[in-house]
């Protein structure tokens, strides 16, 4: 049966061939009347590829031997040649590496009660091999090699054909079963030659060396492996060998890397012209080299390095002087100067090579050409794999004469060498290499070295597939991208340039060029400077150096710092290192302006005089009556500007974020502070306190006050459980004022950072609007009234419809998802239904602070309104039903009517006038009924849910089913929603907000329905790429619903 | 963000809220700001204050870039731009840079050809004319 | 590009100010939070001429604080990639040079500046072309070309291009009086 299959097998095969083939094998059989041997190892063959199990393998051989082996007599007689042999010199000589492998197979010894030895296992193994016959058939080795690469070089595949899959090659893994391979010291460079001992030791003593095969590999020295079930048995035929090492260890190699030490990898570093290489020894040892010629005959590569030649030494020596040898000075690598070196009296010699017809300058026998050494050195002292050349040593190559050319062609190794996973679905590649050249694309799907890539070409078919080395990634000009390793790693920017492979960009936080390797970036939308801190201290700290003078850290360089010096009549810049700085200042400094105000940190202040003249920001730092100022305009120095406290005026009426972030401290101030100055006084009087900026606007989501203002809760000690906002943060601690003792006293605690949980959103505690103060209704009316003559145009013919046609619907508009509308209010209210249920003073607050988990404190005033939510630190708001109703009413005369019931609407208008719009007078219904009328449609199905339990338990669910009547739910329970089925009202549900990269659903707006993934979070927006558009959207994150996973 | 709609007004892709948003010319963006600033300038004697950075910078810019700095002018420039079909968008561009010829009008506005609109090149030239009119009868 | 649009914001007050004046508190507290903002989605609020509405309030739980839905008319500027306008050039250096347009910064990097244009260091950086003609120095005014946005919460940063057709210097400061 075996047989059968064998033969099918060959069928391809020339007969010629295999009569070859078994003519030697009879040959070399013949005494031990070899019919049997013969087929006993066809069918050995032939099980091995099938991988049946031994015992099965067993019964074939039996079978075998039993039908046409001539009787059994053959078995047991001892055979003459008792090892067969493949000798399989470097079987393709493209290969770098060159293997020898000796193989023994004792299979065919085996007396009766040798059934123990797992012999069979050996003989499975020939199929990669053949017999060879013994020295006198040497010189058919050639020819031998030949026809078993060609007959067996499907061999793997004989049994599975072409269908061999992923399931049956793992078959062919050595299990535990199988022999091990030892790993053996021996004499370096003796290798082979103790390979070849151990061949002629098995062929002289048979089966009592029990060892299997023998491999010598040719990159590694000083060892070679052993195939054996045993140690003892390694040891055994090891003993007396001359070049094996009996007393070093023998090492078992692992099952996991049985098959990387037989397995050849490294092959295909073509030594190709203008690939990088690495010299591995001399005084060259490490440095970057250019491959500029091949000679595989002899092994040979010239390589251009840069010369690292101390030319007085060399002059010393080809005079004949003996110059004192420092072994230990390497001289640095620099270009090698002509002129120079014929000024040291050197003789140098203008050749020109005959093979490049290049023109040479010979020194001393060396070859130097535009400054760079031209060496030829064989190429076992170069280091070709895992080449990473770094910039700066490309560029010293490039300096030279090396137009952008030499850019392109470095790519070849630079890809050769790069980690695996290097191309995730997505990206944008350039096609590199091969006829398809320049085409662009996305990457749709990556299988280990073999990348299938959409092209954005339409007329070519779907999906292409390319080798990596064939791709490099694409950028656009203007991508946001983020360097991910090399010396950068970790900066963002903006690409303003692609050269080739190199892509420069222009760094978010310095604004200054970086120079990256496009492989090591990757398209992002964060915002990051890199490096932001040595030791203690941070970027934008403010530091004490050694000599009593102190600056704002501007930068933060490998190990250096740039401070901006407190020197306010000109920008001053230290270079700074870590030991010469001596303290950070924590303390947030108080001063007054030229006009006797107060200020603190983050008030804005404009410079009235000095260098920085006109300038304005807030205040980042005040120390010694000096304030440093971070004004966003301002391009050097990282936007921080320093100036006497004197010469700055407060400014605040612009800015927003102090009411935002709420700041009860002014209140503190209010009475400390009398309005020196007319002009400020009228603003800032009426508004009941200096115009205190916290809050991150300015530094918004960066830098390490970004919390500044955030509502946090405390995890953690003696204030567990307490919530309040932060209005501090000195290095790891922040303090807090928490809301439960802020009507009595600013109650501030320290709390490690990592004790508080950033629950909840920027807050917006009240804050007198009175800016505009009496006069505010002017400024608002009469800024109208300039609008209607220019819009005068708009209603010209051409225009009116647009006037009319595009203003009307963006204000029917879903704007919700940015600017909190209505719609939003309501959608989150119906998210947490629970909160009609129920009175508020029973209802755990933790629905709320889930939903606003994503938000970072101080991303924009788009955040504000969900702050607006959280802030009042209550579980719930009712304010879903009114914020529904899109009626055009005012609010003119609020009063009466005051919130008495939690759950019940306050609406700001007179109590008996100011009829609502009919419509209205629905939405005003804020009964739990009413909430739960219009909270029906807003659950969809196969988002994962919360579903709270009588308990306080919640279950995760899916939902399976909105039913109509009563927008209840048939929730799936599980996460995957497999479990049992339960029906509930959506009260009892809560929507899991997505993380980052989550599939959701959008819920609410123009595309709620639609699904996507969550492609990043800013503030509390959420980015979500749309599956079905692909388009990436800009969405609230209340909008969004965890998917559940299909 | 990869694989996403990019954004480009070069072709028009400024997001639908905004292709569909009222655009307006640096010329009447000056009008607007300008008249507010006199409104806070009236409540208080020291403005600069009043204002924030943005609105300062962006009422420096649109004095400085305004074509048309008579209010009539300004509106007789939307009209002559209201009578070919632009969008809101490419109108703005136009009226902001005012190109001379025919060539830098489509360099600036490159949407303007490829939309399959009824605007040959003479319609462009008439209408560059025409704005570069106004600006001599200003 | 500027744009008028409306845009719709929840106001919170306090019920101290609940009377006759609503309306105008809101409004001026809706100006103070609002302009000279800035996010991703639609730019810079530049200023607000506008108010179409105030919804109805909603009071919230356990503080007192309404709750205003106002949608209000503002001028917003809002940078657009590909979009080609006129900035004022703020700084030269080495790298490039930066401009303002507005409340926006671009910076147009030295790859994106004409190859014919040489960075000059002096008392006062500039690009010059070789035989002297154009010369792009702080205070110039440039039409240039935006290829990149980058929107973080509190700001737009723009690089630019100046290497196209029509795109460059429209004057600069020596010449336009």
């Amino acid at each position: 049966m075996p047989r059968h299959r064998d033969y099918d097998d060959d069928d391809d095969e020339p007969e010629e061939e295999e009569e070859d083939v078994y003519e030697e094998e009879d040959e070399e059989e013949e005494d031990d009347g070899g019919k049997a041997g013969r087929k006993r190892r066809r069918s050995d063959f032939i099980d091995d590829a099938a991988e049946e199990d031994d015992d099965e393998d067993e019964d074939d051989d039996d079978e075998d031997y039993g039908g046409g082996g001539g009787g059994g007599g053959g078995r047991r007689r001892p055979k003459r040649r008792t090892a067969f042999l493949v000798v399989s010199f470097s079987l393709h000589c493209l290969l770098s590496v060159v293997v020898l492998i000796v193989r023994f197979s004792f299979a065919d010894f085996i007396v009766d009660s040798g059934a123990d030895i797992p012999d069979e296992d050996g003989a499975r193994r020939e199929y990669r091999h053949r017999l060879l016959p013994h020295e006198d058939q040497e010189e058919d080795l050639e020819e031998l090699t030949r026809s078993i690469k060609q007959r067996y070089a499907r061999s793997p595949h004989v049994e599975y054909d072409e269908e061999a899959t992923d399931v049956e090659q793992q078959a062919l893994l050595p299990s535990v079963r199988d022999p091990k391979l030892w790993m053996v010291k021996c004499a370096i460079g003796r290798e082979r030659e103790v390979a070849v001992c151990l061949m002629q030791k098995a062929i002289d003593r048979g089966p009592e060396l029990q060892i299997r095969s023998v491999v010598a590999l040719d990159h590694l020295k000083n060892y070679i492996y052993i195939e054996a079930d045993k140690e003892a048995h390694v040891r055994e035929a090891c003993k007396g060998m001359r070049n094996i090492y009996a007393s070093a260890k023998i090492m078992l190699v692992p099952i996991k890397e049985m098959t990387d030490v037989l397995s050849v990898e490294s092959k295909a570093v073509d030594l190709a012209r203008d690939t990088w290489v690495r010299m591995k020894m001399g005084t060259y040892k490490g440095d970057l080299a250019k491959v500029m010629d091949v000679d595989n005959v002899r092994q040979k590569v010239v390589v251009k390095l840069i010369p690292r030649i101390d030319l007085q030494a060399l002059a010393n020596k080809l005079e004949g002087r003996e110059a004192p040898k420092k072994k230990a000075f390497i001289p640095p690598p620099r270009f090698m100067n002509i002129d120079e070196a014929r000024e040291m009296n050197l003789r140098v010699e203008r050749r020109r090579d005959p093979m490049s017809g290049d023109y040479f300058e010979n020194i001393g026998g060396m070859m130097f050409k535009d400054g760079f050494l031209y060496k030829t050195v064989s190429m076992k002292s170069i280091r070709t794999l895992n080449i990473q050349p770094t910039f700066d040593e490309l560029e010293k190559f490039r300096q030279t004469g090396e137009g952008g050319d030499g850019d392109m062609a470095s790519l070849s190794t630079l890809f050769a060498n790069r980690k695996k996973g290097h191309f995730m679905k997505g990206d944008r590649v350039i096609v590199v290499k091969g006829d398809l050249r320049n085409l662009k694309g996305h990457v749709e799907k990556v299988e280990e070295d073999t990348v299938h890539i959409r092209p954005n070409q339409k007329d070519l078919p779907l999906t292409l597939a390319f080798s990596d080395k064939e791709l490099c990634k694409y950028f656009d000009l203007g991508n946001h991208v983020k360097v991910v390793s090399g010396s950068s790693e970790g900066a963002t920017g903006m690409v303003v340039s692609v050269q080739g492979h190199v892509v420069n960009l222009v760094s978010d936080t310095t604004k200054e060029l970086l120079r990256v390797f496009a492989d090591n970036v990757v398209e992002s939308s964060e915002v990051t400077s890199g490096l932001t801190r040595i030791g203690e201290y941070e970027l934008h700290d403010l530091v004490i150096l050694d000599n009593k003078s102190f600056g704002v850290i501007i930068r933060v360089d490998s190990e250096a710092f740039q401070v901006l010096k407190g020197v306010p009549d000109r920008p001053e810049v230290a270079l700074v290192r870590l030991r010469e700085i001596k303290a950070k200042v924590e303390k947030k400094g108080n001063a007054q302006d030229r006009y006797k105000n107060h200020l603190a940190v983050k008030d804005v202040v404009k410079v009235l005089e000095g260098p920085c003249k006109g300038k304005q920001g807030p205040v980042e730092h005040i120390f010694r009556g000096v304030v440093f100022i971070y004004d966003r305009h301002h391009l050097e120095h990282a936007g921080y500007i320093c100036a006497k406290t004197q010469s700055c005026v407060l400014i605040g009426g612009s800015r927003a974020n102090g009411d935002r972030n709420g700041n009860p401290m002014s209140s503190r101030f209010a009475h400390m502070r009398p309005p020196p100055r007319a002009p400020q006084s009228p603003m800032r009087s009426s508004r009941g306190g200096p115009p205190m900026s916290y809050g991150g606007r300015h530094r918004g989501g960066r830098g390490h006050d970004a919390l500044v203002g955030a509502d946090v809760k405390i995890r953690l000690g003696p204030f567990k459980g307490c919530k309040g906002r932060v209005v501090d943060i000195k290095g790891t601690s922040v303090r807090v004022e928490l809301e439960a003792q802020m009507k009595v006293v600013t109650g501030k605690c320290f709390i490690d950072r990592n004790h508080i949980s950033d629950n909840v959103n920027v807050s917006v505690p009240f804050r007198e609007p009175s800016r505009y103060g009496l006069g505010s209704e002017t400024p608002s009316h009469p800024s109208r009234t300039p609008l209607h003559p220019f819009m005068t145009p708009m209603r010209d013919p051409g225009a009116t419809p647009i006037h009319d046609g595009m203003r009307t619907p963006m204000r029917d508009r879903a704007w919700n998802p940015m600017s909190p509308t209505s719609d939003r209010g309501g959608d989150w209210e119906d998210g947490n239904p629970a909160s009609w249920g129920s009175s508020p003073q029973y209802q755990p607050s933790s629905p709320r602070s889930r939903a606003y988990e994503a938000p970072t404190p101080g991303s924009g005033w788009t955040n504000t309104p969900s702050g607006n939510y959280s802030d009042a630190g209550t579980p719930r708001d009712n304010g879903s039903a009114y914020a529904n109703a899109p009626s055009p009413y005012l609010p003119s005369t609020p009063g009466g009517q005051p919130p008495m019931t939690p759950s019940s609407a306050y609406i700001p208008g007179t109590p008996g006038g100011q009829p609502m719009t009919p419509g209205s007078g629905g939405l005003d219904m804020m009964s739990p009924i009413g909430g739960g009328d219009t909270e029906g449609p807003w659950l969809l199905p196969d988002i994962l849910v919360n579903v709270r339990k009588s308990n306080d338990d919640t279950v995760i669910g899916v939902v399976h089913e909105v039913l109509a009547q009563d927008g209840s739910c048939s929730v799936g329970l599980g996460s995957s929603g497999n479990g049992d089925t339960i029906i509930a009202h959506p009260t009892e549900i809560d929507i899991i907000v997505p993380k980052k990269s989550d599939k959701i659903k959008i819920m609410g707006g123009p595309q709620r329905g639609a699904t996507g993934k969550l492609i990043g979070v800013d503030g509390t927006d959420g980015i979500v790429k749309v599956d079905d558009t692909l388009d990436v959207k800009i969405l609230d994150m209340v909008l969004l619903a965890k998917l559940a996973h299909a | 963000m990869s694989g996403e709609e990019e954004e480009n007004a070069a072709e028009l892709k400024i997001g639908d809220e905004f292709l569909k948003a009222k655009c307006l010319m640096n010329c009447e963006v000056a009008l607007i700001l300008e008249h507010k600033y006199e409104q806070i300038q009236q409540m208080s004697d020291d403005p600069t204050n009043q204002i924030s950075q943005v609105f300062e910078k962006s009422l420096q810019y649109v004095k400085r870039f305004s074509r048309y700095k008579n209010p009539d002018a300004v509106r007789q420039a939307r009209e002559i731009l209201s009578r070919y079909p632009l969008a809101e968008f490419e109108l703005c561009v136009l009226g902001n840079l005012c190109p001379e010829t025919v060539e830098e009008g489509i360099a600036m506005v490159p949407s303007i050809k490829n939309r399959g609109r009824a605007l040959d090149e003479e319609a462009i030239e008439k209408m560059l004319t025409d704005l570069s009119l106004i600006k001599k009868f200003e | 590009m500027f744009f008028h649009i409306v845009l719709e914001r929840n106001m919170q007050l306090h019920p101290r100010h609940f009377g006759r004046d609503l309306r105008e508190k809101l409004v001026s507290k809706l100006m103070k939070d609002v302009e000279g903002t800035c996010s991703g989605r639609h730019g810079f609020i530049v200023a607000i001429t506008g108010i179409e509405s105030v919804g109805k309030g909603l009071i919230r739980d356990g503080t007192g604080f309404v709750t205003f839905p106002v949608k209000y008319q503002c001028v917003v500027f809002r940078p657009f990639k590909g979009e080609i306008l006129e900035a004022v050039v703020t700084m030269v250096n080495k790298m490039g040079f930066f401009a303002e347009a507005g409340p926006v910064q671009i910076f147009v990097s030295n790859h994106l500046i004409p190859d014919d244009m040489e960075f000059q260091s002096g008392d006062v950086p500039n690009y010059t072309t070789s035989d002297g003609s154009v010369k792009i120095q702080k205070e110039s005014e440039v039409r240039l070309k935006i290829i990149g946005t980058r929107v973080d919460a509190t700001e737009i940063f723009c690089i630019g291009t100046i290497k196209d057709d029509f795109l460059g210097v429209i004057s600069d400061p020596g010449t336009n009086a």
